[in-house]
């Protein structure tokens, strides 16, 4: 298992991110765990703020309000252009459509697709 | 033998005497009326069936001309034979011109028998002919009765399409009277849309040339609105060198029918969305809780609380069982198939060994008889999961009254296929419940924890591999299970290549 200095978590369940946090504090994989519930407010921080606050570890849900996992991954993507390589992104979803499989196959800077729940024995992939 | 009853119209006894010996003669039932003048002619003719009438061509009361316009009267289908003397052949040929059949010399008497017997025959073919002649045309009249009285549209038309009989029922199918439509090309009349498919369908047919061909298309009313029509077809050919002439349709308006299959299809299309958004979204929530359950297990120390958190993680296992072979079944309706090649022992072996922590795994004994070398092209998540339905089932009804309990696993090929044997000498399926154990949501033993779909699911998988799946069991002797899927080796020649891995 790597250890990060940060992992971005973007999930609108309250409860999928207490779960979340809980495995990811407890293996010690990063030192901090930022927690989007809105996609939004996390590309606004990847707007706003410095390049070495950036994660390097992105757990991202796909199905959001407003704005789902698909649509932040094609901002995110406009957004960060070549700096996306530095960061790896997960799909982390209840879903198991292959179709999302396939789409999220389609950004390099995806590393792979998680079904929810995320259990210690994941980490091990990032 | 035959028997003829002549009127005979003559004068002089002796040539009266001549003519009837000279029939007598024969092998032949002869009877024979004599009569004089023109009256007793007339009475004759209405009070007797006459086969033949014989007359002299000249007699005191009445010419021989006189008695034949009086036979014509009567329009009799019998033969007139004239007498005349040697020298007389003159007036003779005159009768003939005025419709008599045939005259006989009266010095050569001995003629009028085979004059007869000739003439008998011939009339006797005119009668059958004429009978043929009006049984063929009342039939005809059958025929055109039906076909302008059918609610059915029938239409003959040539190899071209071009339209030479139409039936009066045109005009409530499509608005056209049959005179609008005949010698007008059926195919100018179709919907675009429908137009190859309709021919290159009558092509096929005529190639085979034989039995009955039914197509369905759009078909142009009067009204320019178009109305779906099915149309049964079969080929008519030259009577005398066999060739295809043309077709024969019989044609009727299946919009309604059409109208309801579109509605059921959209339901059924409905209803598969319904399941999978449905699955779907219930997955959300439910892996919540089982990371929450994952998370207590880890958090919380108390004993009751712990024995709890177990029964809820089962109950919560078992609904997402449900909710995945729910996803599952609409993923083998409504997905494609996405081909790769694959090797069936391998797959086998994955399957078995995922099995390796159920408590079951142990007390069975695993015999396998697997080529190591079948190599098939087919779906991977679709065969893995008849695979896991299958033998998951041998394994949890194992019988716990037998010391040696089996799984069997044979697979071999023949001819372009392979054939998958599951075998166990488990619990059985009790033969009352055979009929009814691969369908949705029935579940053939009380003790079953499952969704009651995994059978469902192995069906369905099969069959959209284009296999086939048969079951015999006993009950508490064992269950077999023989699945049969194609190879699907040429497929690597088609385009579907790049979708192998």
């Amino acid at each position: 298992m790597k250890k990060y200095k940060k992992v971005m978590l973007i999930d609108d369940s309250e409860i999928d991110n207490l779960v979340n946090k809980h495995i990811l504090s407890k293996s010690d994989i990063a030192d901090e765990i930022q927690i989007f519930s809105l996609a939004q407010d996390a590309l606004d921080f990847f707007t706003n703020s410095d390049e070495n606050n950036y994660p390097q570890l992105i757990l991202l849900d796909i199905n959001m309000p407003i704005m789902n996992g698909f649509v932040f991954l094609q901002e995110y993507s406009k957004l960060l252009g070549d700096r996306t390589s530095k960061i790896h992104v997960f799909m982390l979803t209840s879903s198991v459509d292959p179709n999302d499989i396939r789409k999220s196959e389609d950004y390099s800077f995806v590393k792979g697709f998680i079904s929810k729940p995320l259990s210690l024995e994941h980490l091990n992939k990032f | 033998m035959i028997s003829v009853k002549f009127l005979i119209i003559e004068d002089k006894d002796a040539d009266y005497e001549l003519l009837v010996r000279s029939i007598q003669k024969h092998d032949i039932k002869a009877d024979f009326v004599r009569v004089l003048d023109a009256q007793d002619m007339r009475k004759a003719l209405i009070d007797h069936n006459f086969d033949a009438v014989v007359s002299d061509y000249i007699l005191p009361k009445l010419t021989g001309l006189e008695a034949l316009r009086l036979f014509k009267s009567f329009k009799l289908n019998i033969p007139f034979i004239t007498l005349s003397d040697t020298g007389a052949e003159d007036i003779a040929l005159e009768m003939m011109r005025e419709g008599a059949d045939d005259y006989v010399v009266k010095s050569h008497i001995e003629r009028l028998y085979h004059s007869v017997i000739h003439l008998l025959h011939k009339y006797e073919s005119i009668r059958q002919k004429v009978k043929l002649d009006k049984a063929i045309k009342e039939s005809k009249e059958q025929y055109r009765l039906i076909a302008e009285n059918a609610t059915d549209m029938i239409t003959r038309h040539d190899l071209l399409g071009f339209y030479n009989y139409v039936s009066t029922s045109s005009y409530t199918l499509l608005g056209y009277a049959p005179a609008d439509l005949l010698s007008k090309n059926a195919y100018d009349f179709l919907h675009p849309d429908d137009l190859e498919k309709v021919k290159s369908g009558l092509n096929e047919f005529l190639k085979m040339g034989l039995g009955i061909h039914t197509t369905s298309y759009r078909y142009k009313k009067k009204d320019g609105n178009y109305v779906w029509i099915e149309s049964t077809n079969k080929l008519t050919f030259k009577e005398n060198t066999g060739e295809i002439e043309g077709v024969i349709s019989i044609s009727r308006d299946i919009t309604e029918r059409k109208l309801f299959e579109s509605k059921l299809e959209e339901k059924i299309k409905e209803l598969d969305t319904f399941i999978y958004r449905s699955s779907h979204d219930l997955k959300g929530p439910l892996a919540s809780l089982q990371g929450l359950i994952n998370v207590s297990k880890s958090e919380v120390q108390d004993i009751k609380a712990k024995e709890y958190i177990g029964l809820i993680e089962r109950s919560v296992n078992h609904l997402d069982n449900i909710l995945m072979d729910l996803l599952n079944i609409t993923r083998i309706t409504q997905g494609s198939i996405k081909y790769s090649k694959l090797n069936l022992a391998t797959l086998i072996s994955d399957t078995i060994s995922s099995f390796e922590n159920l408590a079951e795994y142990k007390k069975i004994e695993w015999l396998l008889d697997i080529d190591e070398n079948i190599l098939l092209i087919t779906d991977k998540s679709l065969i893995n999961n008849v695979l896991h339905n299958v033998i998951i089932n041998a394994i949890k009804y194992y019988d716990r009254n037998k010391s040696n309990s089996f799984v069997k696993i044979v697979a071999h090929t023949y001819n372009q296929n392979v054939e998958l044997i599951i075998e166990d000498n488990g619990e059985g399926i009790p033969e009352e419940l055979q009929k009814n154990i691969f369908d949705m949501f029935f579940r053939g033993n009380t003790k079953s924890s499952g969704t009651g779909l995994g059978l469902y699911i192995v069906k369905n998988a099969v069959e959209k591999l284009g296999g086939q799946i048969e079951l015999k069991s006993k009950e508490n002797k064992g269950s077999k299970f023989t699945i049969t899927l194609p190879l699907n080796l040429e497929i690597v020649q088609s385009n579907e290549l790049k979708f192998l891995n």
